[in-house]
């Protein structure tokens, strides 16, 4: 089975450990790297996509350093990188051909492939648009067309949904697991819902280390009977978000405040122990991220 | 490579008398590059990817160029009296010029980076060295032609003969794309610009400092001299030229 293996990545800034010792096995299917801002995903991505060189460590594909397989590598490989850029003044057509052309696709394949992708990808209707006057979802599925047009073995795809509407989310999720089927994709992000119905792994990265790995049934054990629920009266939520780690609000009719909060010990007597999700995990290990604790 | 053959190399080594695990891995190493390479898809070579360049950036090159040497060449020809121009003047002038015209390459490399599209053109296939030589290949070609044509401008209208114009611009453009295709295989991605720009300043420094104190260089005394400096800088300028397309493996840029 095909396997992307990273062996004690490091990336040492002039002053900063951007990745610091990181191991990890990449097989085929979604992996989720999930992370706060900060904590050294996009370097580590970077690094994947062979465009950063580790100052220690090596990563491996199929039991060849990248390094070594130069443009082989290159060829089996899709990354959107998370600033995704173009020239001004390329339509989606443009671009399209321009990248085929760097990827190094036939004139035939360029056009087939092309065909197929603006019309997986809902993009037909402004293939002759500047992408520049596109709106923000639009752009990002022009960048995940990119990064999918040699039919890539591994799929790199660093924050692949800001700027997408829920709709376009629950297309691109579903474009991604069937894309998935025997390749690697990993997908870099800080937003959980992303990667929790379709990663199939996940890893959790936390000032350039990877902190956690495993699926999301594993995970999320990791909070496995911190998660409460209870309905407070609104005026002291307050109180409640200084005091704990609260994960949901919501406004009842009835005027009190439904919380989902985390904590070793329930709060009050009528909080309900409730099954964890991966943001729970999340927000566990990310504080910062979320309310205040 | 498939897992199924790896076993079955590993399993006919080990029938085989004297073959260590660490010959076994090697083998298993090599077959594996060997499969990599066996197994890359039909992808177009480095002469479409020049060609391609032509329609996306290579007329923008050329237009620049065209424009950057014959304005302020037309101007000095119609409203400079060419008597007050000495031969060391034009052909510094000229070679300042070539220089000029060269530096605003950095311009097109400066573009990939502030549109964010290096890291994509980086992780394609093609490497970005490869993606940038062809783009110097494209601005050379056109700075060639714009380099016979001021000479055979200036030829016309002035005393200065057109090899004698050529040959001091060949020198000077020699020297730049020289430098521009070091930097390319030696500097990191985000610091060419800088750099580049700085071998720039530092080259036109040089010839105005050469038109000032040694003007011999420019007189056309030292004529044969140049010509041969020319000629050898041209030569190292395609050895240099296929150094790069042999470095396909090239992908890191920062």
């Amino acid at each position: 089975m095909m396997e992307l293996r990273m062996e004690h990545i490091t990336k040492q800034y002039k002053d900063k450990l951007a990745v610091d010792d990181v191991s990890l096995t990449v097989t085929p299917g979604v992996w989720g790297l999930l992370g706060a801002n900060g904590a050294g995903k996009t370097t580590l991505m970077k690094m994947i996509a062979g465009i950063m060189s580790p100052t220690s460590g090596k990563i491996v594909y199929d039991g060849v350093p990248i390094a070594a397989l130069k443009g082989s590598y290159r060829d089996i490989f899709g990354y959107l990188p998370q600033e995704f850029g173009f020239y001004p003044e390329f339509t989606v057509k443009d671009y399209l051909e321009y990248v085929a052309v760097l990827k190094g696709l036939t004139k035939t394949d360029t056009k087939k492939k092309i065909a197929e992708l603006l019309e997986r990808l809902s993009l037909e209707d402004v293939r002759k648009k500047r992408i520049v006057r596109l709106s923000g979802g639009m752009k990002r599925r022009v960048g995940i067309a990119q990064a999918l047009l040699n039919e890539p073995e591994i799929l790199i795809l660093d924050e692949p949904t800001s700027g997408l509407d829920p709709g376009e989310r629950v297309r691109f999720r579903n474009l991604l697991s069937e894309f998935a089927h025997d390749r690697i994709v990993v997908i870099s992000t800080h937003i959980v819902s992303d990667v929790e119905y379709i990663a199939a792994q996940n890893a959790v990265m936390k000032n350039g280390k990877i902190i956690q790995t495993g699926t999301t049934e594993e995970l999320v054990k990791h909070v496995a009977g911190k998660v409460w629920t209870c309905r407070v009266p609104a005026d002291e939520t307050g109180r409640w978000e200084k005091e704990v780690q609260v994960v949901n609000l919501r406004n009842e009719p009835d005027g009190t405040v439904a919380l989902r909060y985390l904590a070793d010990e329930k709060m009050t007597e009528d909080s309900k122990r409730v099954k964890p999700r991966l943001e729970d995990l999340y927000l566990w290990l990310f504080p910062q991220e979320g309310g205040v604790r | 490579m498939e897992r199924d053959m790896e076993n079955r190399i590993r399993r006919a080594l080990a029938e085989e008398e004297g073959a260590s695990e660490q010959m076994t891995d090697r083998m298993i190493f090599l077959s594996r590059m060997q499969w990599n390479a066996a197994n890359l898809k039909k992808r177009i070579g480095f002469g479409e990817l020049l060609l391609s360049q032509l329609r996306y950036i290579g007329w923008r090159m050329w237009m620049v160029e065209l424009i950057l040497a014959f304005v302020p060449t037309f101007l000095i020809i119609q409203y400079v009296e060419w008597h007050v121009i000495t031969p060391v003047k034009a052909v510094c002038f000229l070679s300042c010029l070539v220089v000029g015209i060269s530096m605003f390459w950095v311009v097109f490399i400066y573009r990939s980076g502030y549109y964010h599209m290096m890291e994509i053109e980086a992780a394609a296939f093609f490497s970005l060295k490869r993606l940038l030589l062809s783009r110097i290949i494209i601005l050379f070609a056109g700075e060639l032609a714009v380099i016979a044509g001021i000479s055979a401008l200036t030829s016309a209208h002035t005393a200065l003969g057109f090899g004698s114009g050529m040959v001091y611009m060949l020198f000077a453009f020699g020297a730049c794309s020289n430098g521009m295709l070091v930097l390319i295989r030696r500097a990191g991605m985000d610091r060419l610009c800088r750099y580049f720009l700085a071998y720039g300043v530092l080259l036109l420094a040089v010839l105005l400092l050469l038109a000032k104190f040694l003007p011999q260089f420019f007189d056309g005394t030292r004529q044969t001299w140049v010509a041969f400096g020319s000629f050898v800088l041209l030569g190292y300028c395609i050895y240099q030229g296929v150094l790069l397309l042999k470095q396909q493996g090239e992908t890191v840029y920062a």
